[in-house]
């Protein structure tokens, strides 16, 4: 789990190092744990490591590998690789090696396909899963993609073929940008790293802007296009292939609805073995060498994952290889005395688990501090305030745990929002999957990987697992909402698993900001900065005077209610993307009368 | 005098009972008939099982009820039919033809109306029809003396159906029911019983409204609707959840017997009047019945004494937090909303009424 990025020249000329350096340290909050590059010419392949899987200087990227070399030669050539390195020689022009590769992401399965891959006779001098990467490629070319449990953003580079590979997860949780021109081809794991490109001009995408200020949700998922202007996003489950003379050729590896297999006629054999894949999910995804937690909210779906995690503990047999001596640790958001506290559901589920309860209590006061932060951190519009995700995960970088098991996309897959029950039953699939593809969780996904990446953390989810996705997709409407429950299949499989209480509860709680509040009280200075601003009065998307005076009335009489929700989330999406522009474009917060941006 | 009422049943209903008991088709009709009598489908509609005190001689038919039927037809009237398209018309045609009642009492006057009436030899002394819903057009009552309902807007149309008068009735409960189910205490929080379609609306935006409120407010509780869906692709994911499936006749009065709350929601053509049989059984069987607002409510029940209403989903979500917490308040509500039903509809005074009408008529 990295920060990637990279450079190929396309008018042939050498990649600078510098530039590549900077490129690469503007992700450097992924990966806090070192840098590494490749020189090779027109290419330059950058990293920022944050160490999961073979701590050691071995699983370092950019990796390189090459399997057709006698296993005798190989070692001596790696030997003298590594002699160079060690003396700071990274130009790849020196190694014998046909692939590079920069990677993000983990392949949780990555052990099963390690003896897969040796007993055909692979070499691995690492324990990482990137290594495993490089040898399934080389394998299987493009076909292994879909032998990875996991999620991934990575860039391949195929020295003899000249070319070079993006690839991107199934469904998106690892991201990947790229901007190009006729002399360049970059990409990188955030849009903030272009920033730091030398020669690129940060600019809106004006064209854009109608679409967030429609729906702020379902941006990421329908367009290509970014927020700054000359980025496009890698879009889930493709692969983009880049040769030397800047070629480009776009593909999807991944539609869910290929891949749906055929699922028991019976409820009860659909309940049991959807209960085996999610506990085998969870199994693969608590492979780590560094310790592993949990972000405990209380509801359904974060209990049921730290209910599998103990479970899997306490049953014998399992195979936990490569699972951390600590794991019991759970980050709990207290909210005291709001609408948003669910301490009492997350403490049940501590005491069924046996786990080690963090909490972390929200304060108002110092959270709003960190909203700037948090806007930086996620370099996107979007309807609603992540300060309080943002902070929880800094507690878990701060407590030492860099890994995360979380219950995110199961609302998505299941069915778990209040709104899906006004779909009639016979289009309920076909939303599901609409939501969860395009118009809903890559969004959510996206939130998460910057906002727990922000802080070199690194955040898993057994419900992204794509054989549970296929599962679940392939169920009848009935098994998701039924019985008088949303994910009904979820809640049937975890019987017994996890307590009654918080297993059978149907009030729902996002993980959100308390808006409202917020609006009366710690946000309205920043607020009243904002429609005052010109970006906000001169705005060609609103009435920019109108609705400055309409906000300064009800912030300065702390005139806000509940009634007001929606309107809170129509006018942060506007306030979000005037910060943003701040941020990303003018660089600069100083015109709203606030310190120095975040960096 | 002899009474014949012919009974209709849902089609999903015979399926089910009869697949409860498979060795029922095998039976011989009057076995089978005693059965789906017992069963107590539509019991509040059911004259025939209740008039005998009056001078009847009562029989009953449900028209619906294929295997009975067809026994009926094997053991009494073999040829074949004329129209086997028609089997329903047909074999309750020759059924009222041997049993010659003085009064045919019909449930369901739409699809026997005057074209089924055109099937008998034996003209009754009086044909009577019971209907409070929306009349199809076309349906023509011509030759049928008196139209029963307590919908007023049938009033009018009955006449403009070429019926001869129409009344105000209202079924009975039949007071020995919630004494024959089984006292299993309250195992619902609230219920619902009736059907969804596009004729349901309103009814099917509080069902989901009440799905959706579990979602976002901080209160839970059993909540089982027992749905008749003949429409599936209309309704719902949040109604659909919670659906159990239909329910009729005992088991159905044990659901509505065992609901803290039984809520109820009249069709979208009833707007601004109640009256619906499911208000006279909730209440009957001595359960807390929660009915949406209508203007005549106060013609069968007093508002936040016997039974409660609501006007609006913010309303009903408001009425089931406040009378699920307050258990002494429901319980005083039912027991008056029992008594009141009791008082005013049972079953024996909705038969005397219904003797009188048959009465009166015979004397002119």
């Amino acid at each position: 789990m990295c920060g990637i990025a990279g450079l190929l020249n396309l008018d042939r000329t050498p990649v600078r190092r510098e530039v590549l350096a900077r490129f690469t340290d503007a992700v450097a909050h992924r990966g806090p744990d070192g840098r590494g590059l490749l020189l090779d010419g027109p290419l330059g392949l950058g990293h920022r490591r944050l160490s999961i899987l073979d701590l050691s200087r071995r699983g370092r990227c950019p990796m390189p590998y090459e399997d057709s070399l006698p296993v005798g030669a190989a070692a001596h050539l790696r030997g003298r690789v590594a002699a160079l390195k060690a003396a700071g020689c990274e130009d790849a022009a020196l190694t014998p090696y046909r692939y590079w590769l920069t990677f993000n992401g983990e392949i949780y399965n990555f052990l099963e396909l390690r003896r897969e891959l040796a007993a055909m006779g692979h070499p691995f001098r690492t324990e990482t899963d990137t290594e495993v990467v490089l040898a399934a490629y080389a394998q299987w070319g493009e076909a292994c993609l879909s032998r990875f449990n996991g999620m991934w953003a990575f860039a391949l580079w195929d020295r003899r073929e000249r070319a070079l590979l993006l690839a991107r997860d199934r469904f998106g949780v690892k991201p990947l940008y790229y901007a190009s021109t006729p002399a360049r081809f970059a990409f990188a794991s955030e849009q903030k790293a272009f920033l730091a490109l030398e020669g690129f001009s940060p600019a809106l995408n004006a064209g854009i802007v109608p679409a967030y200020l429609q729906s702020a949700y379902s941006v990421e998922g329908t367009r290509n296009d970014c927020l700054l202007a000359g980025v496009e996003r890698l879009p889930a489950g493709h692969i983009l292939r880049v040769a030397a003379n800047g070629t480009r050729t776009l593909h999807r590896w991944w539609e869910t609805r290929d891949h749906l297999p055929a699922v028991p006629a019976r409820y009860e054999d659909q309940v049991a073995q959807f209960r085996d894949l999610f506990l085998d999910a969870t199994r693969l995804r608590l492979r780590s060498d560094v310790p592993v937690g949990t972000c405990l909210s209380g509801g359904v779906d974060s209990s049921a994952v730290a209910s599998a995690i103990a479970h899997l503990h306490r049953g014998r047999g399992n195979d936990l290889a490569r699972t951390p001596t600590d794991w019991r640790r759970a980050f709990i958001a207290d909210f005291p005395d709001t609408a948003l506290n669910e301490r009492t559901y997350a403490d049940e589920v501590v005491a069924h688990t046996g786990a080690k309860p963090h909490y972390w209590r929200f304060d108002q006061a110092e959270a709003v501090q960190h909203v700037l932060a948090s806007v930086w951190s996620m370099e996107d519009v979007y309807g609603g305030l992540a300060t309080p995700v943002w902070c929880l995960y800094r507690e878990l970088r701060r407590a030492g745990v860099l890994v995360s098991l979380d219950g995110h996309g199961a609302d998505e897959l299941l069915g778990g929002y209040a709104w899906y029950l006004d779909w009639m039953q016979a289009e309920a699939n076909a939303n599901l999957h609409r939501d969860f593809h395009t118009t809903l969780l890559p969004a959510i996904l996206r939130n998460f990987d910057r906002c727990s990446m922000a802080h070199g953390v690194e955040v898993r989810m057994p419900f992204m697992d794509w054989r549970l996705v296929t599962f679940a997709h392939a169920l009848p409407a009935g098994s998701k909402f039924g019985g008088g429950y949303t994910k009904r299949v979820l809640r049937d499989a975890m019987t017994g698993l996890m307590p009654e209480r918080v297993r059978l509860r149907r009030f729902k709680i996002g993980f959100n900001s308390p808006m409202i509040e917020w609006f009366n009280g710690g946000l309205a200075p920043l607020i009243t900065r904002v429609v005052r601003h010109p970006l906000w009065l001169d705005s060609p998307h609103w009435d920019g005077p109108a609705l400055r005076d309409r906000v300064l009335a009800k912030t300065e009489t702390r005139a806000w209610t509940m009634a007001d929700w929606g309107e809170s989330i129509d006018l942060w999406t506007r306030f979000n993307l005037v910060l943003w522009q701040l941020l990303f474009i003018e660089k600069s917060t100083a015109s709203l009368g606030l310190p120095a941006a975040p960096r | 005098m002899k009474f014949l009422q012919l009974f209709p049943l849902y089609g999903e209903y015979v399926t089910e009972f009869y697949a409860a008991r498979p060795d029922l088709a095998a039976q011989t009709y009057s076995a089978q008939n005693a059965a789906l009598v017992d069963d107590g489908f539509g019991l509040v509609h059911m004259f025939a099982r209740y008039l005998a005190p009056h001078g009847f001689e009562t029989e009953i038919v449900f028209t619906e009820a294929e295997p009975a039927q067809r026994r009926w037809l094997a053991e009494h009237s073999p040829a074949p039919l004329t129209q086997p398209e028609n089997w329903r018309l047909e074999i309750a045609a020759r059924q009222v033809d041997a049993a010659r009642p003085d009064i045919l009492y019909i449930t369901e006057p739409v699809a026997f109306d005057r074209r089924f009436l055109a099937l008998l030899t034996h003209r009754p002394r009086m044909i009577v029809a019971w209907k409070a819903a929306a009349i199809p057009p076309g349906t023509d009552w011509h030759g049928i003396d008196l139209i029963l309902s307590n919908f007023t807007p049938t009033f009018g149309r009955a006449l403009e159906r070429g019926a001869a008068r129409a009344e105000f009735f209202t079924p009975g409960f039949p007071d020995h029911l919630a004494e024959e189910l089984p006292d299993e205490g309250k195992f619902w929080d609230v219920s619902f019983i009736g059907s969804v379609s596009s004729e349901h609306r309103t009814r099917t935006d509080y069902l989901n409204s009440l799905a959706k409120g579990q979602l976002v407010r901080d209160h839970d509780f059993s909540l089982g609707y027992f749905l008749r869906t003949a429409e599936p692709a209309i309704v719902p994911v949040g109604v659909a959840m919670h659906n159990r499936g239909a329910l009729w006749g005992r088991a159905m009065h044990r659901v509505l017997k065992g609901s803290r709350i039984a809520l109820n929601i009249g069709i979208d053509l009833a707007k601004g009047e109640t009256g619906n049989m499911r208000m006279i059984e909730a209440t009957g069987l001595g359960s807390f019945l929660l009915t949406e607002y209508q203007d005549n409510i106060r013609r069968y029940f007093e508002p936040g004494l016997e039974i409660e209403t609501f006007g609006s989903q913010g309303e009903l979500a408001e009425k089931i937090r406040h009378y699920l917490a307050d258990a002494d308040a429901r319980e005083a509500v039912a027991r008056r909303g029992r008594a009141r039903c009791l008082r005013d509809f049972p079953m024996s005074k909705s038969v005397a009424r219904l003797a009188e009408f048959i009465h009166a008529h015979l004397r002119t």
